[in-house]
């Protein structure tokens, strides 16, 4: 799968969590064409230093908050600051609810903020309802 | 009947013992002058101590009209307590004897007089009698002792008292002001109150002697004074102009009060509070950091201690879903377990945080109804209870001012203990009600139930984090709904306690500030 074909961009540092993530979103039928980046800074490099050539713009990214190196704020920021990038769709999908960071997050034009549900089921219904919503039945600009 | 024949008549006053034969002119003459001289006189019989004779004078100054003279006594306008005084002196008479002396006369209205009398034994009518003459120095001796009280205060005072010229020249010292500075007032009788003043404050002295030129008062006027050892000490100073008698400004009087220990415990309470209040922001500062250091711990704690369990409930799932035919009914039912272990720990995860969170949240208390809020409360809760058999009463409690949303929380934990608790009841009876003490300012509420009550042996436990009284598998929950009751009524000032009694229920009270005029 090259750069230009990903769907869904998931940045996740807990390998665990990534696998369930894409189980959840296969098993609903919703992607196959996922890409996990490990941490922020592997996640600002994928998007913003392919070079001319490559410029991958996927529908929507998943973010965790507390990531290594370059934390999930700061990939938003970058995201939502570049007019190439700008329109992507970013879920934020953390493990705990922290009023700080939700703020941050609104003010930076994040486009959905979810707390990881603990309970699996519920998890992969998230997961799913996500998937579906921004992939199949949102629309952006071109 | 004439002038003369009168006088001749009531006899002519001699003096006894002076052999002499003045002509009867003399004895008019004599006559005239007791008649109108200007300090009352009067003449008594020693014997009988009846007055022979008195003067203009003795009617003007003592009230009584002639005649009534004459029928009194000499005792009787004398104070009672001097009438022995007065037989004694007569008892001491010699013929010709002079004496004068300061004695206390009443007069006919009651007033007292002091008088200076000059008494002698003359001769009158032709036998022996006594001339007083009486000359009433009350006022003098009021003044006098007017003065001597005045001067004794002065004298007596801690307070330096001082007076001066209009130009500052010292005409008055007392002992005050030589303990004060260290002057005699033969020092600084005729100086200049200058020296007085600290170098750097000497104009000062000119600007208070022109306000008090004016006739102005200077009233605690705080200053710094010098004294002869060169120390300087801080005084407090209240000036007031001297007049004569014609009203015209003559002088200042000033009185001084050394205020050194005041000022000196004025500075070190300044001190104090000083540093008093640079260690609150200090501690305040400390709180601060250690407020953050306690967010930065629990957002640490809620993100990686879920974390783990999102994969381990996550891929117990997946592991039943997706391989459920293969495992037994024992893998399976471990795997249950696991699952359970799971979400327990999430939920104790939860309630820690928003426990933690309850100290740090601010209050945004208003008037609320509190049986509104249970009923509301109620209702929701026994949505998700199932098919339940439960009577739920609410009295008529009285409005509170508290936060909303905290208030909704309690209600919330108490009513989910009361259904919890009395689950095996045929008939669950759950009663908010209000009252069990009578202070005006906080009202009492209570949430009663009749369920499984407790065993007052361990009410203490009730209240704590993580402490519970029964075992997860008879009924669930983390121990943490209680603790966060207590901790929502205390940062509202209020109070709360349980009582309870084994198979018979639970009651929980808890106090809330009254909403005004609630």
């Amino acid at each position: 799968m090259n750069a230009d074909s990903v769907e869904i961009l998931l940045v996740e540092d807990n390998a665990s969590h990534a696998e369930m993530t894409i189980r959840a979103l296969r098993k609903q039928h919703i992607s196959d064409r996922i890409r996990v980046m490990r941490d922020g800074a592997e996640a600002v490099a994928f998007l913003f230093d392919g070079g001319l050539d490559a410029q991958p713009t996927p529908r929507v990214v998943m973010l965790d908050l507390k990531l290594p190196k370059v934390d999930g704020i700061e990939v938003l920021r970058r995201i939502k600051s570049n007019p190439r990038t700008q329109n992507i769709s970013v879920v934020v999908l953390t493990s705990s609810h922290n009023d700080h960071d939700l703020r941050a997050c609104y003010v930076l034009g994040v486009n959905s903020y979810v707390v990881k549900p603990v309970d699996f089921q519920q998890f992969s219904e998230a997961v799913g309802t996500l998937g579906r919503y921004w992939l199949l039945l949102n629309r952006c600009p071109d | 009947m004439s002038r003369h024949k009168e006088l001749r008549d009531r006899g002519t006053v001699r003096n006894v013992g002076r052999r002499d034969d003045a002509p009867a002119d003399h004895s008019q003459f004599l006559r005239l002058l007791f008649d109108n001289g200007p300090l009352p006189m009067w003449v008594y019989d020693p014997d009988t101590l009846r007055f022979l004779a008195v003067n203009q004078a003795a009617v003007d100054q003592y009230g009584y009209a002639r005649e009534e003279f004459l029928a009194m006594r000499v005792s009787d306008i004398r104070t009672p307590d001097a009438v022995p005084q007065l037989l004694a002196d007569i008892a001491a008479r010699r013929p010709g004897l002079r004496r004068t002396a300061e004695r206390r006369h009443m007069c006919k209205d009651g007033r007292v007089i002091t008088v200076g009398v000059t008494s002698q034994v003359v001769e009158f009518a032709g036998r022996t009698a006594v001339l007083v003459v009486a000359h009433d120095i009350t006022e003098e001796v009021n003044a006098a002792a007017l003065r001597s009280r005045l001067a004794a205060i002065v004298e007596s005072s801690d307070d330096a008292i001082i007076s001066a010229t209009l130009d500052g020249v010292i005409t008055s010292w007392n002992a005050g002001a030589e303990w004060m500075y260290g002057y005699t007032a033969a020092d600084m009788l005729g100086r200049s109150v200058a020296v007085l003043a600290a170098p750097d404050r000497r104009d000062e002295i000119t600007s208070i002697l022109e306000r008090l030129a004016r006739g102005d008062r200077i009233d605690h006027l705080e200053t710094v004074r010098i004294r002869r050892d060169g120390t300087r000490f801080d005084v407090s100073l209240a000036i007031s102009p001297v007049r004569d008698r014609t009203g015209r400004i003559v002088g200042v009087s000033t009185i001084a009060r050394d205020i050194t220990a005041r000022k000196q415990t004025e500075r070190e309470v300044h001190a104090l509070n000083r540093a008093l209040e640079e260690r609150v922001r200090e501690r305040t500062k400390e709180l601060d950091a250690a407020n953050q250091e306690l967010e930065a711990f629990t957002y640490t704690v809620a993100h990686d201690l879920r974390s783990p369990l999102i994969t381990i409930d996550g891929f117990s799932r997946i592991l039943l879903e997706d391989h459920g035919p293969a495992l037994d009914e024992d893998a399976r039912h471990c795997l249950d377990q696991v699952v359970k272990g799971t979400r327990h720990m999430n939920a104790l995860i939860t309630d820690l945080l928003a426990f933690s969170r309850l100290s740090r949240q601010a209050l945004c208390t208003q008037t609320v109804p509190p049986a509104d809020v249970a009923r509301r409360v109620m209702a929701e809760l026994m949505q998700s209870a199932g098919e339940r058999c439960v009577e739920f009463r609410v009295g008529d409690l009285p409005t509170c001012q508290a936060d909303p949303m905290l208030l909704e929380q309690v209600f919330v934990n108490l009513l989910s203990n009361a259904l919890k608790f009395t689950r095996a009841c045929d008939r669950a009876v759950i009663e908010v009600g209000c009252g069990g003490s009578d202070d005006a300012a906080y009202a009492t509420y209570f949430v009663k139930d009749n369920g499984t009550g407790f065993d007052m042996r361990y009410v203490d436990k009730l209240f704590h984090v993580f402490q519970r009284l029964h075992r997860a598998e008879e009924y669930e929950g983390t121990g943490v709904g209680l603790a966060i009751v207590q901790r929502i009524v205390c940062r509202h000032g209020g109070t709360a306690w349980a009582e309870g009694t084994p198979g018979l229920g639970a009651i929980i009270f808890f106090t809330l500030p009254k909403a005004d005029g609630a």
